[in-house]
């Protein structure tokens, strides 16, 4: 039994700047879209669900205490969205035609993002052990009311983005097809 | 299936999550990751372009 107020306060905040970059990457990514008027990328869309599936596990995190349950979603969440990038980014490899940001194809810099928040979620759960697994909820400040605001918007933009890129109907993507070489 | 309904589900369980309320926001991700399971089928290869 632990009888403090607020407890786990050191990892909740790195799990809210985590957060917050999750956050800062969906931003990224719908505005990138809108600012070069790309059209509608299916594969982009699912890793942006993979992301926002993450980030629950990591709001979560920050508003009831850290948990093997939370940090188990960041983790199923985060291999999901590399199974989807790693799909995308091999019929990628023989086309030259991908955007590139920073010298990485965009579909590289996702499968970064998805294998850091494997590498946090396995080095907090190692580490982040003591306060066990329960639901109350945490005490949390303004800053994190606002990151968590963010993070619930861009929850909602994601769906906007998908509604205006697919509309009501499966979204106009073709399938990935691998050619033998 | 459309993508825009994962999403909402997603938005849906972020604000159960912001609720403090682990079971609903808990189970709405579930479905979410169900949802987008389904909505990735059209797009995944019929074959994986390496030999396991």
């Amino acid at each position: 039994m632990i009888f403090v107020h607020n407890p786990g306060r050191g990892s909740r905040f790195l799990n809210a700047l985590v957060l917050l970059g999750v956050a800062a990457i969906i931003y990224f990514t719908l505005v990138w879209q809108a600012l070069f008027q790309l059209p509608g990328c299916p594969m982009c869309g699912l890793q942006r669900g993979a992301l926002v599936l993450a980030g629950m596990g990591l709001l979560l995190n920050m508003r009831l205490g850290p948990s093997p349950l939370h940090y188990a979603m960041v983790i199923g969440a985060a291999l999901a969205g590399v199974a989807i990038t790693v799909l995308q980014i091999v019929p990628q490899t023989a086309a030259s035609d991908a955007d590139v940001l920073l010298g990485l194809r965009l579909s590289s810099w996702a499968l970064l993002a998805f294998l850091g928040l494997v590498l946090f979620s396995l080095l907090m759960l190692a580490v982040d052990r003591k306060w066990g697994d329960n639901a109350l909820r945490r005490p949390v400040a303004v800053a994190g009311a606002v990151v968590m605001a963010l993070f619930l918007i861009a929850a909602l933009a994601s769906a906007i983005g998908a509604a205006l890129d697919c509309g009501f109907e499966i979204c106009p993507g073709t399938p990935i097809v691998y050619r033998p070489a | 299936m459309a993508m825009m309904w994962p999403f909402l589900a997603a938005a849906l369980a972020v604000w159960y999550g912001i609720l403090g309320r682990r079971p609903a926001s808990f189970l709405l991700w579930v479905v979410t990751f169900g949802l987008f399971v389904a909505s990735a089928m059209p797009y995944l290869p019929d074959a994986l372009p390496f030999a396991l």
